[in-house]
């Protein structure tokens, strides 16, 4: 049966750490679930609040970020809500491959193609509104 | 179960520090906590400092670090792009299987040089991860 925890948070750098303290631990409750892919949750989870941090830094006042997990048998979901203006996903201008020059000229990019490597599902729903994140990563890696 | 962090209580739980020694002619920045988008600042502006002070050879010590994401990533790059303009080189200590993990993932170990200790990263020839100023390998 499903269980589920939820944090939320200010949208600041400094709580980062804080939503992957809470997720990782929520994961560990399953004594299952290897370190390897709690370790492979943390980041992603990572990836998607700093991308909600960042979606809110040019916006003043006192923005939340909502962190859903969702404990199953075999799996943690995770949803990271923001309220930030959005963005379509579609339209990820593509980054050059990390060996070509002009990458260095680019500190960004890596984010979210680390975040769907490790996470075994990752959908971005984003709308003027905010977006939401939903990450799934299974006991046993999938794909 | 549902949690709510205050701001005015909340406060990152692991602390972020980098120690500075100079072995040789190399600049050994042992970053140790998070690297993340809280502690980018302070990596950053200990990497502009170190080069401002003539430290273009550096080594990043990663070994006492317990997270790194995207955000350090960028860091190491942003690093390599500020010392290659002097000639200069970056090269990176990890040996923690969840770092090296998102090193691999990213494949930053294509262009910068990654060791399992400082003294292994202190010992490699020095053509190691050099390129020439404009970038070109």
């Amino acid at each position: 049966m499903a269980e589920i925890v939820e944090l939320e948070i200010p949208a600041r750098p400094e709580y980062l750490s804080v939503a992957r303290l809470v997720v990782a631990a929520a994961a560990s409750i399953e004594p299952t679930f290897r370190d390897d892919r709690i370790d492979d949750l943390r980041v992603a989870v990572s990836e998607a609040t700093t991308n909600a941090i960042e979606s809110h830094a040019d916006l003043r006042g006192g923005q939340r970020i909502l962190i859903r997990c969702n404990l199953g048998d075999d799996r943690v979901e995770v949803e990271v809500e923001d309220q930030g203006p959005g963005f379509d996903p579609a339209h990820l201008e593509p980054v050059a491959d990390v060996s070509h020059p002009g990458r260095l000229e680019i500190e960004g990019g890596f984010g979210i193609p680390l975040m769907r490597t490790l996470a075994d599902e990752a959908e971005i729903r984003s709308s003027p509104g905010g977006t939401a994140v939903k990450l799934v990563v299974f006991q046993k890696r999938r794909g | 179960l549902r949690l709510s962090a205050s701001r005015d209580t909340g406060r990152s739980s692991v602390s972020f520090g980098i120690d500075v020694s100079h072995q040789a002619d190399w600049v050994v920045l042992h970053v140790s906590g998070e690297l993340d988008l809280s502690s980018a600042p302070a990596f950053r502006h200990r990497v502009v400092s170190t080069v401002a002070e003539g430290g273009h050879r550096l080594v990043v010590d990663l070994t006492a670090v317990d997270h790194l994401d995207s955000i350090g990533i960028g860091l190491i790059l942003g690093a390599q792009k500020r010392v290659r303009t002097h000639g200069g080189v970056v090269r990176v200590v990890a040996d923690a299987p969840r770092i090296c993990r998102v090193l691999e993932l990213t494949d930053l170990a294509r262009i910068v040089p990654v060791y399992s200790s400082v003294v292994a990263a202190l010992a490699d020839g020095p053509g190691a991860g050099v390129s020439t100023p404009s970038g070109a390998e």
